[in-house]
C-alpha cells in the first residue's frame, strides 16, 4: 500500500443526510418490538435463539454501518473490525471443542475403583485353572506358533528341530526344565522365552492366549505339577498394576466441590484427597 | 516547542541532552525517551528475576533444602515467572526498542499517540507496582505464573493484588500494540511501502496485533479471577458449579499468543543483524515478512496444547496436536531464510552477530523440542517435567534474551551515540552462551528421566545434573554481569559512534547516534528496498 | 505536544502529522483498533455465557423467567435512542451547529442515565429476591430448582455489570465532549474527538443488543 489514500472524496468526511439516522432509528425501534414479540411464540428446538441472534445481527449491522458509518470507511477499518469476529469465533469454537466432547459428562458413581479402565483387567487366578475350553484353543495356537519346532506331540521334534541348538524342550521329559513346569513358570517361558536359546519370546499374544497355550503345554505332561501358590500370587502382582483409570473432569470436578465442602464444614484441610484417590494427573502449564 | 541548546561538551543537540532534568523525561512525550525509560525499568525487573532464578538454581543444590522452605520456593518460582514473563519479556523488546526504532525505522518524527505512549508506560508501572507490592506488603504469590483455578481460588497468598497487577499491565501492552499497528498503517515515509519495511517491522506488527486482539482476554480471565476471589461468582469454582479447566481455556488464549508477542520481536532483530553483518540483501524477505503474520494467526488457533493432560476431551486434544504442528512451518521458513542469507556472505562475528548466531542455534533446539511435546502421546510423558522447563527457556532465554542482547549491542550506537567494547563485549557473550548451554541441556534430560518441574526435593540421582545447571547459572549470571557493566560504561565512556557504525542500510542509520528530537532534518523518501548491500570487495 | 496552527487549511493538528486529515484518519483507525479490543474484552464473557448455555440449557431458561423482559425491553429502546442522539449529534458538530449538537449531547447524556436508572431498579429486584451471582444465591427467596442456577447470575451481573461501567465511563466522555462542543471548539473542520467518542457509545449500544436476547430472551 501507498501513503494512505483518502477514500472520501473532496473534503474527505462524508457527512450523512439527518434522514438516514431517524431511518435506521425506526429500523432498530422496529426489530426490537419484533424481537420481543417472537420471544413470546415457541418455534421449537432452538430456532427461538436463532431468530433472536439474526435480529440482533441485523441491528448490530445497522448500528455498525450508518450510526457508526463504518459502511462509508476504507478498507482497512472494516477489515480491522470484522477480523476480529473471527478471532472470536476461534475462541467459542475450540473451547467447545474441549467443553462439549469430553469423554464422559454423565455423573459417575464417586467409587474410584468402577471408573471406567483404559484397557480390560486380567483376572490372573480366574486363567490359571485349566479348562477343556482353554486346552483345546491352546491347542490350536499351539498348531500356529510352536508345532514346527515343537512337533505335534510336543517332543521337540518338529521339522525344524533339526537346526536348532540347543534343541526345543521335550515336553514329556520331567528333567531338565529352566524355569519349571508350573503354571506360572512356564507362562514366564511363553511370556520372556528363553534368552540365549532359539525360544523367543510370545508376549506378542494376549495373556488369555497364553494361559491357553500354558494349559495346552501341561496337558502334554506326565504329572503335571500342581500350581505353585507363591508364584502365581506374584504372577498376579504383575498385572495387578492396574490399568490407568481415566478420569472425567466433570468427576474430578465433583471431588473437588465435596472437598471444599467438606472443609467447608469440617473446616479442616482434606488438602490430598483427590490427589492420592485417583491418578488425577495434574494440570500442565508451560 | 522543542528549545535546543547545543550541550556544553560539544555534543550535537540530542533527544537525551535537548531538555535535562528527571521532570523532562516524567512528561516526555518522545518515543526515544519512552523507549530508553521502557528498557531501564524491564532491565530492573530482569534482574530482580534474575535474581529470583539464581535462588532457585542455588536452592537444588541438593535433593532436600539448602537455602529457602517449601513455601518460600513456591512463591520464588512463582514470582520469578509471573517477574519475568509479564514484566520483562512482554514489554522489553517491543516497547522498549520498538518504542526507540518504530518511528525512525518508518521515517516518522513520532508514533501515532504520542500521550498514549507516555500513558502506557505509566499504566504499566501501576501495574508492576501492584504486583512489587503483593511481594513487599502482602503475602506474596505462590500460584504459578499460571494462576491456575481451583488452587489460585483458595490459596492463602495475594493473588488479587498480583492479578489486579497483570490486569493494568495488560492495558499497557494494548496501548502500545495499538499505537504501533496506527503508526504503521498511517505515518509509513513517503515511497515506505509495506514491503519495504524492514523485517524488525513486520515482526512488531506481528506481534502488535497479538498484543491488540488476545491481550483484553487475559484482562477479563483475570477481571473474572478477581471476581472469583472477592465476590466467589463460581465461573472458574467447581464448588459453586463453574468449570476450573475453562479458566486454562481462558488463560491460554491470550498465553499462547502471549508466547509469540514474546519471540517475534525477537525474531525481527535477528532479521535485521543477519542481513547487516553478512553484507547481503535478506534471503526471502517477503517469506520472512509473511511468515510473522502466519506465526501471529496460528497462535490463535494452538493454545490448547497447554492443557493435553488437563481432562480436555480428546477430540480437542487430537485437534491442537495437529493445530500446533503447524506453526513449524513458518518457523522453520525463518530460519531457512536466515540460514540462506549467511550463504556466501562476508560475515562478520561482531557481538550483535554472534548473538543473531546463537539465537538461529538455541531457538531451532528450542523450537524441535516444542515439536515433541505437540506430539500428544509425548506430552502426558513430559508434560509438567523440565524438559518443559528446559523447552521454553530454549525459545524464551534461548531465543527472546539472546535476540536482546544482540539488538542491544546493535542499536546501542544509536541510542546513545557510543560503541560499546568489542572484546569485553565477547567475552560476555561466551559466558551467556556456554552457561545457557550448560545451564538448560541438562534440564532436558532430567525431564526426560521423569524430574517433575516445581518440586522442591527430587530424588538423589539427579544431583549431579542439578548441580551441572545451577554452576551453568553462574556464568550466565557473570556473562550478564559483564555485558551489562560494559554496555553501561560504553554509554559515558565509549567511542563516540558514527551515524551508521555498521554500514546497515535501514532508515534509523541515516540520522544522527544519537538521534535528535524530531528524528530527521528533512523527511526521509524512500525509494529501494531496505538491504540493498552491493556485493564487498575485500 | 499542543495542537499548533499549520498552513494545510488553517485548523490544528499535532506536530507529528502532516496534515490534520492524516490525524483524523490515524485517530479514527486508532479508535477502531480500541473498539477491537472491546470486542475482545467482552468476548471473553460471552465464551462463558454459550459455554454455560450449552452445558446447563435448561438451567438458562428456568433462570431467565426471573428477569424482566419489559425493563429490559425499555432498556434496549433508551440506548437505541441513545445511538440516535449520539449520530445526530456529530452530524450537527459537521454542520457547524454547535448549539443543535450540546442539545444532542444532554439527550444523550439523559437517556444514558435513564438507562441506569432503571437498571438500578432491576439490580434492586434481584437483590431482594436472592438472585445473585455464585456463593450470594439464596434459592430460598426465588425458589429456583436448578442447582446450578447461581451460575446465571453470576454471568448476568458480570456482563450487564462490565456493560454499566462502560456506560458510565461513555456519559464521562460525553460530558466532557459536551463541554468542548459549549465552548465552540469544534467545527466541521475539527471534530474527530466527538466522532471518535460516538463510536464508543454506538459499541455500547452494540453490545447491549446482544446482552439483551442472550439474557431477556430465551426460549
Amino acid at each position: 500500500m501507498e501513503k494512505p489514500t483518502h477514500q472520501n472524496s473532496g473534503h474527505g468526511h462524508h457527512i450523512l443526510p439527518m434522514k438516514v439516522y431517524y431511518l435506521v432509528w425506526i429500523g432498530l425501534i422496529v426489530l426490537t418490538v419484533v424481537t420481543v414479540g417472537s420471544s413470546y411464540i415457541d418455534f421449537g428446538g432452538s430456532m427461538n435463539i436463532l431468530i433472536a441472534m439474526i435480529i440482533a445481527t441485523i441491528k448490530a449491522l445497522l448500528v455498525i454501518l450508518f450510526f457508526m458509518g463504518l459502511k462509508y470507511e476504507g478498507l482497512e477499518n472494516n477489515v480491522t473490525f470484522f477480523c476480529t469476529f473471527a478471532f472470536l469465533a476461534i475462541f467459542v469454537g475450540l473451547t467447545s471443542a474441549d467443553i462439549f466432547y469430553r469423554f464422559d459428562t454423565t455423573p459417575v458413581k464417586v467409587d474410584v475403583s468402577e471408573l471406567p479402565a483404559s484397557s480390560e483387567p486380567v483376572n490372573v487366578t480366574a486363567l490359571a485353572n485349566a479348562t477343556p475350553d482353554m486346552i483345546s484353543k491352546g491347542k490350536q495356537l499351539y498348531a500356529q506358533n510352536c508345532v514346527s519346532c515343537h512337533g505335534a506331540e510336543g517332543k521337540g521334534d518338529g521339522p525344524a528341530a533339526a537346526a536348532l541348538n540347543p534343541k526345543p524342550r521335550n515336553f514329556v521329559a520331567t528333567e531338565g526344565w529352566k524355569n519349571g513346569r508350573g503354571v506360572a513358570e512356564v507362562f514366564k517361558t511363553v511370556t520372556e522365552g528363553i534368552p540365549g536359546t532359539p525360544m523367543p519370546p510370545f508376549s506378542g499374544l494376549s495373556p488369555d492366549d497364553r494361559f491357553a497355550l500354558v494349559h495346552f503345554v501341561r496337558s502334554v505332561m506326565p504329572n503335571p505339577p500342581a500350581s505353585d501358590a507363591a508364584a502365581l500370587a506374584s504372577l498376579e502382582k504383575q498385572f495387578s498394576v492396574a490399568p490407568k483409570k481415566r478420569l472425567p473432569v466433570a468427576f474430578a470436578m465433583k471431588l473437588m466441590a465435596e472437598d471444599a465442602k467438606a472443609s467447608d464444614d469440617q473446616q479442616e484441610k482434606k488438602a490430598d484427597r483427590v490427589g492420592s484417590a485417583t491418578d488425577c494427573i495434574g494440570c500442565e502449564t508451560r | 516547542m522543542a528549545t535546543t541548546h547545543e550541550a556544553a561538551h560539544g555534543n550535537h543537540a540530542n533527544y537525551l541532552n535537548e531538555s535535562k532534568g528527571i521532570w523532562s523525561w516524567m512528561v516526555t512525550l518522545d518515543h526515544k525517551r519512552i523507549g530508553v525509560m521502557y528498557l531501564w525499568t524491564t532491565m530492573i525487573f530482569f534482574t530482580i528475576a534474575g535474581f529470583l532464578a539464581l535462588a532457585l538454581r542455588l536452592e537444588h543444590w541438593g535433593p532436600t533444602q539448602n537455602i529457602m522452605g517449601a513455601d518460600t520456593y513456591n512463591k520464588v518460582f512463582t514470582l520469578h515467572g509471573a517477574i519475568m514473563v509479564f514484566m520483562f519479556i512482554i514489554p522489553s523488546i517491543p516497547a522498549a526498542l520498538g518504542n526507540f526504532l518504530l518511528p525512525l525505522m518508518l521515517g516518522t518524527k513520532d508514533v501515532a499517540f504520542p500521550r498514549l505512549n507516555l500513558a502506557s508506560y505509566y499504566v504499566f508501572l501501576v501495574g508492576a507496582a501492584m504486583t512489587v507490592g503483593a511481594i513487599l506488603f502482602g503475602n506474596s504469590v505462590d500460584t504459578g505464573w499460571t494462576f491456575y483455578t481451583p488452587y489460585s481460588i483458595k490459596s492463602g497468598s495475594s493473588v488479587v493484588l498480583v492479578v489486579m497487577g497483570v490486569f493494568v499491565m495488560g492495558f499497557s501492552s494494548i496501548f502500545t500494540g495499538l499505537n504501533f499497528i496506527a503508526t504503521i498503517h498511517k505515518l509509513r515515509a513517503p515511497g515506505m511501502t509495506f514491503h519495504r519495511m524492514p523485517l524488525f517491522i513486520w515482526a512488531t506488527y506481528a506481534t502488535s496485533i497479538l498484543q491488540v486482539l488476545a491481550t483484553p482476554v487475559i484482562g477479563i480471565t483475570m477481571f473474572l479471577l478477581m471476581m472469583e476471589r472477592v465476590l466467589h461468582v463460581g465461573i472458574f469454582d467447581p464448588k459453586l458449579g463453574g468449570d476450573p479447566v475453562l479458566f486454562q481455556h481462558f488463560f491460554w488464549f491470550y498465553s499462547h499468543p502471549a508466547v509469540y508477542i514474546m519471540i517475534l520481536p525477537g525474531m525481527g532483530i535477528v532479521s535485521e543483524i543477519i542481513a547487516t553483518f553478512s553484507r547481503k540483501p535478506i534471503f526471502g524477505y517477503r517469506a520472512i515478512a509473511y511468515s510473522s503474520l502466519a506465526i501471529a494467526g496460528i497462535s490463535f488457533l494452538v493454545w490448547g496444547h497447554h492443557m493435553f493432560t488437563s481432562g480436555q476431551s480428546d477430540f480437542s486434544n487430537f485437534l491442537f496436536s495437529l493445530l500446533t504442528v503447524l506453526v513449524a512451518v513458518p518457523t522453520a521458513i525463518k530460519i531457512f531464510n536466515w540460514t540462506a542469507t549467511l550463504y556466501k556472505g562476508s560475515i562478520k562475528l561482531d557481538v550483535p552477530m554472534l548473538y543473531a548466531l546463537s539465537f538461529i542455534f538455541l531457538f531451532t533446539i528450542g523450537g524441535l523440542t516444542g515439536l515433541f511435546l505437540a506430539a500428544l502421546s509425548v506430552d502426558v510423558h513430559l508434560h509438567d517435567t523440565y524438559f518443559v522447563v528446559a523447552h521454553f527457556h530454549y525459545v524464551m532465554m534461548g531465543g527472546t534474551v539472546i535476540a536482546l542482547l544482540g539488538g542491544l549491542h546493535y542499536w546501542w550506537p544509536k541510542m546513545f551515540g557510543r560503541m560499546y567494547p568489542e572484546s569485553i563485549g565477547r567475552v560476555g557473550w561466551a559466558c551467556v552462551f556456554f552457561g545457557f548451554n550448560l545451564l538448560f541441556l541438562p534440564q532436558f534430560w532430567m525431564g526426560s528421566h521423569g524430574m517433575p518441574r516445581r518440586y522442591y526435593n527430587y530424588p538423589a540421582e539427579f544431583t549431579l545434573s542439578h548441580q551441572i545447571s545451577t554452576v551453568g547459572s553462574w556464568l550466565v549470571a557473570l556473562g550478564f554481569l559483564i555485558h551489562f557493566a560494559s554496555l553501561l560504561w560504553a554509554s559515558k565512556y565509549g567511542k563516540k559512534a558514527s551515524e551508521n557504525p555498521w554500514g546497515a542500510k535501514t532508515l534509523e542509520w541515516t540520522v544522527e547516534s544519537p538521534p535528535t528530537l524530531h528524528n530527521f532534518h528533512t523527511m526521509p523518501t524512500v525509494n529501494s528496498f531496505p538491504y540493498e548491500y552491493k556485493p564487498e570487495k575485500v | 505536544m499542543s495542537h499548533h496552527t499549520s498552513g494545510h487549511g488553517g485548523h490544528a493538528f499535532a506536530h507529528h502529522f502532516e496534515s490534520a486529515e492524516q490525524e483524523f484518519e490515524t485517530s479514527k483507525f486508532g479508535m477502531w483498533l480500541f473498539l477491537v479490543t472491546e470486542i475482545m474484552l467482552f468476548g471473553g464473557l460471552f465464551v462463558a455465557y454459550i459455554i454455560f448455555r450449552g452445558m446447563y440449557p435448561e438451567m438458562f431458561v428456568e433462570a431467565h423467567h426471573h428477569l424482566d423482559k419489559v425493563m429490559g425491553g425499555v432498556n434496549t429502546l433508551v440506548l437505541i435512542c441513545s445511538s440516535l442522539t449520539m449520530a445526530l449529534a456529530i452530524g450537527m458538530v459537521q454542520r457547524n451547529n454547535n448549539k443543535k449538537a450540546s442539545m444532542y449531547l444532554v439527550a444523550t447524556l439523559l437517556f444514558a442515565a435513564m438507562f441506569l436508572v432503571i437498571k438500578y431498579f432491576e439490580y434492586s429486584h434481584k437483590f431482594h429476591d436472592g438472585l445473585l451471582p455464585g456463593a450470594h444465591f439464596d434459592a430460598a427467596k426465588n425458589g429456583i430448582q436448578h442447582p446450578k442456577a447461581d451460575l446465571f447470575f453470576s454471568i448476568y451481573f458480570l456482563m450487564t455489570g462490565l456493560h454499566g461501567v462502560h456506560v458510565l465511563i461513555g456519559m464521562g466522555l460525553i460530558g466532557w465532549m459536551l463541554k468542548r462542543t459549549m465552548s465552540n471548539e469544534f467545527s466541521s473542520q475539527y471534530f474527530f474527538p466527538v466522532e471518535l467518542v460516538g463510536l464508543y457509545w454506538h459499541l455500547v449500544d452494540l453490545i447491549w443488543i446482544y446482552l439483551f436476547p442472550l439474557l431477556y430472551l430465551i426460549g
